[in-house]
């Protein structure tokens, strides 16, 4: 909870001094307790203070950073337990684990699957952001070469079950630290751990079977100046998973209890465990089995989840070309709901046409959606066709309207004198065949 | 305590509902009754559906649904089976509600598991049909749907027939909960409600459902009884005719999609109180059981 401007003043040094430009230091502490200003406006404000007014200031959940070639990626700082409470910050970050045992051919190719991974979906790029190397052999130059091949890579490096031996050699030769997460941490392990990783940003994965005892292990490293923690629940099944995480998650959000405040890490045998992670609060998904087909629908279910529930993914208002329109190229309008932008963009670049689309300002609504609520509607569309002055770009005077509101083709008639209102298809798929079929 | 989602029973065995949390907080208090799954057949052939998947079920079967009720039964086992009458529309085949009759008797005959009906066309058609049907159904079924233009009559055919009714809402919490005011209003029992929230797919509106299901939930555990029904998501529909398994040249990789999206679909459904999920393909189902084991 925010601390209130009382707690704030006892922080205060009750000089009232007025050099933060107030007057007394207890209306200083009620501006800091509405956040309207910064505490080190005050010149005299102790460290201490300092800390603890940041530490009310950052969610409940840390902020871990990682930083690769300027790829950065965050994980932690979530504010809430439902994702309709407000929003849920930062996306479930996925990979592949792979072992060190593989032969080199299978490895490297794998390598360059995950690096080559790339797909394209509303206007957004998804890709996996990791690679785990599991240290199964203890053979150190051939868990070093694959190492190497894997740090040439921008994917965070998450090290399982690693020597510590090798450990120190790697971190001897890795330049960027930031990116290395090391696995499998537990209370034996603890101290050792921090002599290695000492002060460095890297990650650690502290791991235990059950909420309790990993409370007492977060306490115990945050002790020893261990800060960038992850915690892993070592679960049995999927009930397990589902469990632990939304018990550990609402004692950080809900009962403030910060040693629970840190990013959930899943390991999951099967793409089943990556779902019931990716909807319940795991923030790093390593995934044992190597399916690039089910990354594919991961990585959607994992954009889903993680939208904004606030106000929907949407694109400008206005005329977008597909290929490189002349004037006589077909002419058709859709709402700026990004989905269906894509989507029916999409399909006319499948098409043999260029053509414009007419983009309106539905509030980025679909199509069944905006026409429902009214955003949608005859007006609408006559009104973008003039603000957009399209007539100026086309000499024909012909426009297509989705077929799922055919019923609009009589108001726009009237609002659009001299113009041709055609209905397309009900689904975009089908514009290929109806442009080449009705467009002359 | 929390109050509990209702239970469905068939046969006097209680077979979905009675939980008062979230599958994640299971420990904190009661989850007796895990999520069913069941299997969606058509009237008649599914000419929309997509052609791969109807490969694998078999040419024939598609085309007499009590052959493939019949065969979905024997191998599959599913908890329900969805009789999807397309046939009904008054644009289409205009199918009559006789002939639906035959078809749903015929089937409650030869399989003894929960049917689920749906029938498509203009509300004035599936009225007609869904009174006939309510009527004539040699046992109890369940009937879809109600909808807030459309709750009446339905209602009124599963008050008089003693058949469960399916509440379909627009993804939306307060009409969710207003149609279930309105079918009580007529003295229909709270406990024969089963609510559809309505799915959007993957990719195509999934985590609009999945929050709203999560809503209605947290509101009942709130005590706000008149949510207290399970929900039904008919995940099938929604799944095999999106763009990106038709975008999937060969069979295999078609078939290998549609069905990671129906169970990336309805897994995050059931995380969030889905106590009946409908699918398309068969291994959809075995699937989900797999998962289902582990929960
Ligand atoms: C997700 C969703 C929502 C989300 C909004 C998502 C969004 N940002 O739009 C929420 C939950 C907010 C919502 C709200 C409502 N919704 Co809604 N919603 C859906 C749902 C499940 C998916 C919509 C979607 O994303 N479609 C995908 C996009 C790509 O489809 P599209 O834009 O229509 O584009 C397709 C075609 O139209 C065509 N196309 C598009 N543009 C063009 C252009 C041309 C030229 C051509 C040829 C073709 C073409 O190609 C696309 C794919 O083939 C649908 C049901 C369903 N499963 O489809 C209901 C649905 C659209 N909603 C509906 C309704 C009624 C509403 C509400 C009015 C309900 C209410 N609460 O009162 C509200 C309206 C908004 C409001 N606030 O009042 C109805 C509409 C019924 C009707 N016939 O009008 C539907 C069909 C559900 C239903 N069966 O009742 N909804
Ligand atoms: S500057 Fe600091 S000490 Fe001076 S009045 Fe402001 S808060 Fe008080």
């Amino acid at each position: 909870m925010a601390l209130t401007g009382l707690q704030i003043f006892k922080l205060l040094p009750n000089k009232n001094c007025k050099e933060c430009g107030v007057p007394t230091c207890l209306a200083f502490a009620m501006k800091i307790a509405a956040k309207s200003v910064e505490p080190t406006l005050c010149p005299y404000i102790s460290q201490e203070a300092l800390e603890k007014l940041n530490a009310e200031q950052a969610p409940p959940v840390k902020v871990l950073k990682f930083n690769i070639n300027n790829n950065i990626y965050e994980i932690g700082g979530e504010t809430v337990l439902y994702r309709h409470d407000k929003i849920f910050v930062n996306r479930t970050l996925i990979g592949f684990n792979l072992d060190d045992d593989l032969d080199d051919d299978v490895f490297q190719k794998r390598v360059n699957q995950i690096i080559n991974f790339k797909y394209e979906r509303i206007g957004e790029v998804y890709y996996p952001e990791i690679i785990g190397l599991t240290n199964k052999t203890n053979n150190k130059d051939n868990f070093l070469k694959k190492y190497k091949i894997v740090s040439q890579t921008e994917k965070i490096i998450i090290l399982s079950k690693i020597n510590f031996e090798i450990l120190k050699e790697i971190l001897n030769i890795e330049k960027n630290n930031n990116r290395i997460i090391i696995n499998n941490v537990d209370e034996k392990v603890l101290e050792e751990i921090k002599e290695i990783v000492k002060e460095k940003e890297i990650k650690i994965v502290l791991e235990s079977d059950n909420v309790n005892n990993l409370l007492k292990l977060t306490e115990n490293a945050n002790k020893i100046g261990l800060k960038n923690l992850l915690i892993k629940f070592k679960q049995k099944n999927i009930s397990d998973l589902l469990v632990n995480n939304y018990r550990i998650r609402r004692l950080a959000i809900i009962e403030n209890n910060k040693n629970g405040g840190f990013p959930i890490f899943t390991e999951c045998q099967s793409i089943y465990e990556a779902i019931a992670g990716i909807c319940k609060y795991s923030s790093i998904i390593i995934l044992n089995e190597f399916d690039l087909l089910s990354l594919k629908t991961l990585l959607i279910l994992r954009q889903n989840i993680y939208t904004d529930p606030r106000k929907p993914l949407q694109i400008e208002p206005g005329v977008y070309k597909i290929g490189n329109p002349d004037e006589n190229s077909p002419l058709l309008v859709t709402t700026n709901f990004s989905l269906t932008y894509f989507i029916v963009s999409g399909e006319i670049a499948n098409s043999a046409f260029s053509a414009r689309l007419v983009i309106t300002d539905s509030e980025g609504m679909s199509v069944l959606t905006a026409w429902s609520a009214n955003k949608f509607n005859s007006t609408i569309i006559t009104k973008a066709i003039k603000t957009f002055n399209v007539e100026n770009e086309i000499k024909h005077r012909k426009i297509i309207i989705p077929g799922y509101v055919a019923v609009l083709k009589g108001e726009l008639e009237d609002e659009l004198k001299n113009w041709q209102i055609m209905v397309g298809p009900q689904e975009a798929a089908d514009l290929p065949d109806y442009l080449k079929e009705m467009w002359q | 305590m929390a109050s509990k989602v209702q239970t469905i029973r068939f046969n006097d065995e209680i077979i979905i509902g009675g939980e008062n949390v979230f599958l994640d907080n299971k420990d904190k208090g009661e989850f007796p009754n895990k999520c069913a799954f069941g299997l969606e057949i058509t009237d008649i052939e599914p000419t929309d559906w997509l052609n791969s998947l109807c490969e694998t079920i078999g040419r024939e079967e598609i085309k007499n649904p009590v052959e493939w009720s019949k065969k979905y039964y024997i191998n599959y086992k599913p908890d329900f089976i969805f009789i999807n009458f397309i046939g009904t529309h008054q644009d289409k085949l205009n199918r009559s509600a006789e002939e639906c009759i035959e078809i749903l008797n015929e089937i409650l005959k030869e399989i003894s598991i929960p049917i689920i009906v749906k029938f498509s066309g203009n509300f004035e058609k599936q009225n007609q049909v869904i009174t006939k049907c309510a009527e004539k159904a040699i046992r109890q079924i369940i009937i879809g749907s109600a909808v807030q233009e459309n709750y009446r009559v339905p209602t009124a055919a599963a008050l008089a027939n003693n058949h469960y009714l399916i509440a379909e809402s627009p993804i939306d919490v307060n009409i969710a909960k207003q149609l279930n005011i309105l079918i009580t209003q007529l003295n229909f029992p709270l406990s024969r409600i089963i609510i559809d929230p309505l799915t959007g797919g993957l990719g195509y509106g999934l985590e609009y459902t999945y929050s709203v299901m999560e809503r209605i939930r947290l509101q009942l555990f709130n005590n706000d009884e008149i949510l207290s029904s399970p929900m039904i998501c008919f995940v099938g529909q929604e799944t095999w005719k999106i763009k990106e398994i038709k975008d999937e040249k060969e069979k295999e990789k078609q078939i290998e999609t549609g069905i990671n999206w129906e169970i990336t679909t309805a897994i995050p459904l059931i995380i969030a109180g889905a106590n009946i999920i409908i699918v398309r393909h068969p291994q959809s189902l075995l699937k989900l059981r797999e998962f289902i084991k582990q929960v």
